[in-house]
Formats: C-alpha cells, sequence, structure tokens
C-alpha cells in the first residue's frame, strides 16, 4: 500500500515544547523513533528536572532551551523555527506528556499531502476515546468559543497534535506565549484562510496526564487574555 | 475643608516628586507636562468653590461637580492600566525573543 509519511520521514520534524516532564519524554522519544521518526526538535522551557540532560545524553533527538520558562507556545514556536532551520518540509506538534499516540503521525501526514491541506489537528472526539466528564464538558465549551472567537467549527480544540507543511508554519509564527497559543493557530487558520481538516487521534487519559491538564480557572484565564489581545488588536 | 487641605498636600507632595525627577532627568519632558498639566488642574477644581463644582456636575448630568471627577478618574484609571497592560504584553515578547535567540543558538 502507499504510504507517503513512511517513505518521506525524513523531511518530517517532530517538535516537542518539554517542561517538567522528565519521566515521560525519553518514553515518548522512544515511540516516535519505533515509528521511524528521528527528526525530532524538543525545546526545554526552564525545566526544573533533569529532562534536558536526560534527552541530551541518551537520544540523538535536537534538544535547545529555554534559559526561563515563557510557556508551550513560546517553546513551540522556538521548536518549529529550528526544524525549518533544518530543512523541514512537514512540522509535527507533539505534547512531551505522553498523551498522544506516535502511530496518529502518519494518517495525519498522509491526510495532510493527499488532501493537499495546509494543516490538519487531530480530535479526540472523532474517535472512541474514555474523555473524563469534566475534560468533555471543559472541550465543549472550547469548540463553542472557538467557533464565537474565530468562527471555525471544529469538533475538538485545544489538542496538541497537529500536523503542517513548514510553510503553514512560517505563516502561522506564534505570538501567544502561553496556553493562549492552541486558540490562535485556529484563529490563524481562519484568518489566512489555509486549508483544513481534521482527523481522529487517540488521546490516552492517565491519572498523571490529567494532574497536569487545564482546569475551569486556566481555561477562562485563556479566554480573558485571546479577546483583551483582540480588542488591542 | 480638611479634605481640601489633605488634597492639596498630597498633591503637592507629588509636585515636588515631579520636580526631583525633572532634575534628575529621569523622566520624558512630555509625560512631565502631562502630569504637572493633571495636578494643576486637580489642585484648581479642589479649591473651586462649591457652586461651580454643582453647576459643573449639573452640564455632565450628574448630581455634584465632585461626581464628574469621580467618573473622569475612574476612566482615566482604565486608561493607564490598558497601557499598563500594553506595555507588559510588549516587554513579555521582547523577553521570550531574547530567550528564543539564546536557545537558538546553543542547541
Amino acid at each position: 500500500m502507499y504510504n507517503w509519511a513512511i517513505m518521506n520521514a525524513s523531511q518530517v520534524y517532530i517538535t516537542i515544547p518539554l517542561y517538567n516532564e522528565e519521566k515521560m519524554i525519553l518514553k515518548v522519544i522512544k515511540s516516535l523513533n519505533d515509528q521511524g521518526y528521528y527528526n525530532i526538535v524538543v525545546v526545554d522551557d526552564g525545566s526544573k528536572d533533569n529532562g534536558y540532560e536526560l534527552v541530551k545524553n541518551s537520544t540523538n533527538a535536537i534538544i535547545a532551551k529555554h534559559v526561563i520558562n515563557r510557556g508551550q507556545g513560546a517553546a513551540l514556536q522556538t521548536a518549529m523555527e529550528i526544524a525549518i532551520d533544518k530543512g523541514a518540509k512537514y512540522i509535527v506538534h507533539f505534547d512531551s506528556d505522553g498523551q498522544h499516540d506516535p502511530k496518529d503521525i502518519q494518517p495525519m501526514l498522509n491526510t495532510l499531502v493527499d488532501g493537499n491541506y495546509d494543516i490538519v489537528l487531530g480530535s479526540r472526539f472523532l474517535k472512541k476515546n474514555k474523555i473524563p466528564l469534566k475534560k468533555r464538558i471543559l472541550l465543549k465549551g472550547g469548540i463553542l468559543f472557538t467557533f464565537l472567537f474565530s468562527h471555525i467549527w471544529l469538533t475538538d480544540v485545544h489538542n496538541g497534535i497537529r500536523v503542517m507543511t513548514a510553510d503553514t508554519a512560517k505563516k502561522l509564527n506564534i505570538q501567544h506565549d502561553r496556553f493562549e497559543h492552541a486558540s490562535e493557530i485556529l484563529d490563524k487558520i481562519k484568518i489566512l484562510n489555509l486549508k483544513y481538516t481534521e482527523v481522529p487521534v487517540t488521546i490516552r487519559y492517565t491519572k498523571y496526564s490529567m494532574s497536569k491538564g487545564q482546569s475551569i480557572s486556566n481555561s477562562i484565564n485563556i479566554a480573558y487574555k485571546l479577546i483583551s489581545s483582540k480588542i488591542r488588536g | 475643608m480638611v479634605i481640601q487641605i489633605i488634597a492639596t498636600i498630597i498633591i503637592l507632595i507629588i509636585f515636588s516628586q515631579l520636580i526631583r525627577k525633572i532634575l534628575k532627568d529621569r523622566a520624558s519632558l512630555t509625560r512631565i507636562m502631562f502630569w504637572v498639566l493633571f495636578w494643576g488642574i486637580a489642585l484648581v477644581i479642589i479649591w473651586l468653590p462649591k457652586e461651580i463644582m454643582d453647576s459643573m456636575g449639573s452640564i455632565f448630568g450628574v448630581g455634584r461637580g465632585i461626581d464628574v471627577l469621580v467618573y473622569l478618574s475612574i476612566v482615566l484609571l482604565f486608561y493607564f492600566n490598558f497601557k499598563q497592560v500594553e506595555r507588559m504584553d510588549k516587554l513579555e515578547k521582547e523577553i521570550t525573543k531574547v530567550v528564543r535567540e539564546i536557545a537558538k543558538k546553543k542547541y
């Protein structure tokens, strides 16, 4: 069977923002390697643990370090810029906490290339995923907010797994340093008129990942920051 | 009367701070001019007779002249807060830029 993703894995760069995930990051990198992805850019965002040293000493991933914590959006942007400098043709956003399944990258890449899309977003709601109720409510609220804010209707928002062309990554140029970047990306998809679609993905909810997830107050904060930045232009 | 005296003392202290800044050349002239004008007007308004203040109030559709001042200060406070947030945002972006450049040099 024709499989673009496998044939062209060398053109694909996986970008991972890393913050205090020393327990998971090596497993995540290994699982990506197992799927044939060796171009991995990790940006340690001022972690207080030994994640940076672990990645540097035990993997072949490219690792850069933010000397102080600037947020997931900032780390992703740094990682994308490094990937582009390295000659990436396709860029994948991937979380460092082990929630994502590397097997999802392949269908996403195939969809991107076959459908001539600019960006492909992962959706946990297009697949049977066990999503905790609190998370489900929060995400549905996020979907509605995204529709009102960016006029773009998706089945999932704030899902960290995305696949895009390098050209799209250049255009996105993430400005929001913290978690608002996820909404900023969706907003820019609409503003830049990018061709997008969603692909079903798996999200693994563990006690560990839930303890690191977004809280309600955090979500309100994200909405407030987005609205105020839009008003200010 | 007491409140007017207290307010005048506070404004005079602010004036002395402004003069200190001018002498030390620590602020831009336009900013100093703005604040001198602002507090100067405030000083005049404080000592305006009650009748004039209240007729000002009725022009703006509020009961007393002092209310006009209160509303105006709220608007001004919002404006300064907005400016402050804007400045902080800019600073945050600049910090990120520096952190990013350092990261990109060292990988």
